[in-house]
């Protein structure tokens, strides 16, 4: 501890959640996460990098490898941290005197913090493919069906992707809700419902791979105004549905990290 | 600044179980409490409502007049330290204080340094990595810097040595009468911990057995030694805890109030009266069938 501030010095407020309680949470909730999304990222470049010098010397360099490296595995990070987010977080800030409902608000903060950075790295690493492909003469050649053609158009790359990661990081916090208020049989069932956002942002944009089942079963595609409009909504729904999940959900009894009595208790 | 509780008809189930049965009790702010009461007795789930870590199935939770429940002034007025450090496992013990730091508004940085010293805490260590003892001297240490008026501690002395204990009680002690406040312990170290009491709850089943001044309940237990059958003789009638003979010399242990008269009789008859361990009370007061209470 560097800091020997003693907060009685100065006025204390025990005042109603208005008082930037939520922004608190969210700040102490990215502060935990970041060297682990550093540490992340880190590996996404350098994989990025190893497949561009091994496709470079080896092969052909006709496609793009962020499409890979950058959207195809890396949803999955943050989503996976968006299903802890409750059962390892929660009781701790209960237990520092943080409401239900502040932990939410700093939370939902938080998950669309994590999706918009995720998305602009996602775009950034778009926009340099799209460059040094350009200046080389290569072409980018995605391998998925998505809202843009090509690395350059930046705000379509950016729609595409808040919209994907924050979809992921919505299924993921709901999962992670549903396990904490229900348990595991019944979390397990909750599955369905929870993995909506994700699975339907990807129909609705006629993007990723389960835009596939939607066309199989008889979805058509739709314009992509109203398909962004739909993801929106149904992304704002998940993160909301996190709110009545937890508003009155005990705090289980345990160790509050690195367990597994939340899901099985 | 201390934070008063009213329970009225209090009761709180776990699907088929009834932790907590009708309470009532009533505990004004400003005192130190033990909270007594064998093990599955309901005094952890009490305090989780206190601290809002549950909700209450029925009945009133008041405390400061409010329901704790989801309410931002009283949950941040309140400390529950458990049997278990409530902190990251993967964080260090210094990043465990500056977490507690951001969120409890009486943290108090300075004192946080001086328990961290006092129970030679090692601040750049995992909270993953730290001894029993360890985490739990890091939970009083959280539960202490953060100077809540409502401060509670279940069982939060698990693993440590008795030295860090009695710093413990010193510190909660001294620090109590710097700043007063609202203080709940559940302990089963009842001996050890008694003296720092003011007044006791004991509860049973979920029920409230008793809720006395500590020097009210001790004044309540007696020993009277002395022949037999003068002690058999003098003690009839009344509730016996406990018998010892040796030759013709018997020593009874009795749970009754003994006004200066009874005392006098006693004296009178060559009998001798002593004090009796709120441990042996408590065990008395929780092995007996309701209805002889």
């Amino acid at each position: 501890m560097t800091s020997h501030h003693t907060t009685q010095d100065s006025p204390v407020s025990d005042g109603p959640a208005s008082d930037g309680r939520g922004r608190t949470v969210a700040a102490l909730l990215w502060a935990g996460h970041l060297r682990l999304l550093l540490i992340f990222w880190a590996i996404v470049v350098v994989i990025f990098v190893a497949l561009g010098v091994g496709q470079a010397a080896f092969g052909q360099l006709d496609r793009s490898l962020w499409e890979i490296a950058g959207l195809g595995a890396a949803k999955y990070f943050p989503f996976a941290l968006a299903i802890m987010i409750t059962p390892l977080n929660l009781s701790v800030y209960v237990a520092h005197g943080v409401t239900r409902r502040e932990f939410f608000t700093g939370a939902a903060l938080f998950a669309g913090l994590l999706g918009l950075v995720f998305a602009v790295a996602f775009t950034l690493g778009f926009a340099v493919e799209h460059l040094a492909y350009t200046a080389a003469g290569l072409p980018e050649g995605f391998t998925g069906p998505h809202l843009f053609t090509s690395g350059g158009q930046v705000h379509l790359v950016l729609v595409e992707a808040v919209l994907t990661f924050t979809a992921h990081i919505a299924s993921g916090w709901l999962i992670g809700s549903g396990y904490y208020r229900f348990g595991g049989w019944l979390g397990t069932l909750f599955l369905v419902p929870a993995l909506v956002p994700a699975l339907g942002t990807d129909v609705l944009l006629g993007t990723g791979w389960f835009r596939a089942v939607g066309t199989a079963v008889g979805l058509g595609q739709l314009a992509m105004p109203a398909g962004i409009a739909l993801s929106v909504l149904l992304i704002a729904a998940a993160v909301a549905a996190n709110q009545p999940l937890t508003r009155s959900v005990a705090i289980r009894r345990g160790p509050t990290t690195g367990q597994t009595q939340w899901i099985f208790p | 600044m201390s934070l008063s509780v009213h329970l009225r008809d209090l009761s709180l189930r776990y699907g088929e179980t009834t932790a907590l049965d009708g309470l009532s009790l009533e505990l004004a702010g400003g005192k130190v409490y033990g909270l007594l009461g064998r093990n599955g007795s309901g005094k952890t789930s009490l305090l989780s409502v206190l601290a809002a870590r549950r909700r209450a199935s029925a009945g009133t939770v008041l405390v400061d007049g409010e329901d704790p429940f989801e309410n931002t002034r009283i949950m941040r007025r309140t400390c529950f330290i458990r049997d278990e450090v409530d902190a990251y496992e993967q964080t260090s013990v210094r990043q465990a204080l500056r977490f507690a730091a951001r969120l409890r508004p009486h943290w108090d940085e300075d004192y946080a340094h001086h328990l961290v010293d006092t129970f030679k805490l090692p601040v750049k260590k995992k909270v993953s990595a730290l001894s029993r003892g360890m985490k739990s001297a890091l939970g009083i240490t959280l539960g202490l810097a953060c100077r809540a008026p409502l401060t509670i501690f279940d069982e939060s002395y698990l693993g440590m040595d008795a030295p860090s204990r009695y710093a413990f009680y010193d510190e909660l002690l001294s620090d109590y009468a710097e700043n007063p406040r609202t203080i709940i312990l559940s302990t089963h170290l009842i001996e050890e911990v008694n003296s720092l009491f003011e007044e006791i709850v004991i509860l049973d089943n979920g029920r409230l057995v008793l809720h006395e001044e500590v020097d009210t309940l001790r004044a309540r237990g007696v020993s009277v030694t002395g022949p037999a059958e003068v002690v058999d003789r003098f003690t009839a009638g009344l509730t016996v805890l406990g018998e010892q003979r040796l030759g013709n010399t018997k020593a009874v242990t009795v749970y009754e109030r003994f006004d200066d008269a009874r005392r006098r009789a006693a004296r009178a008859a060559g009998l001798e009266l002593g004090a009796v361990p709120v441990q042996d009370l408590f065990v008395h007061l929780t092995r007996q069938p309701e209805a002889q209470r």
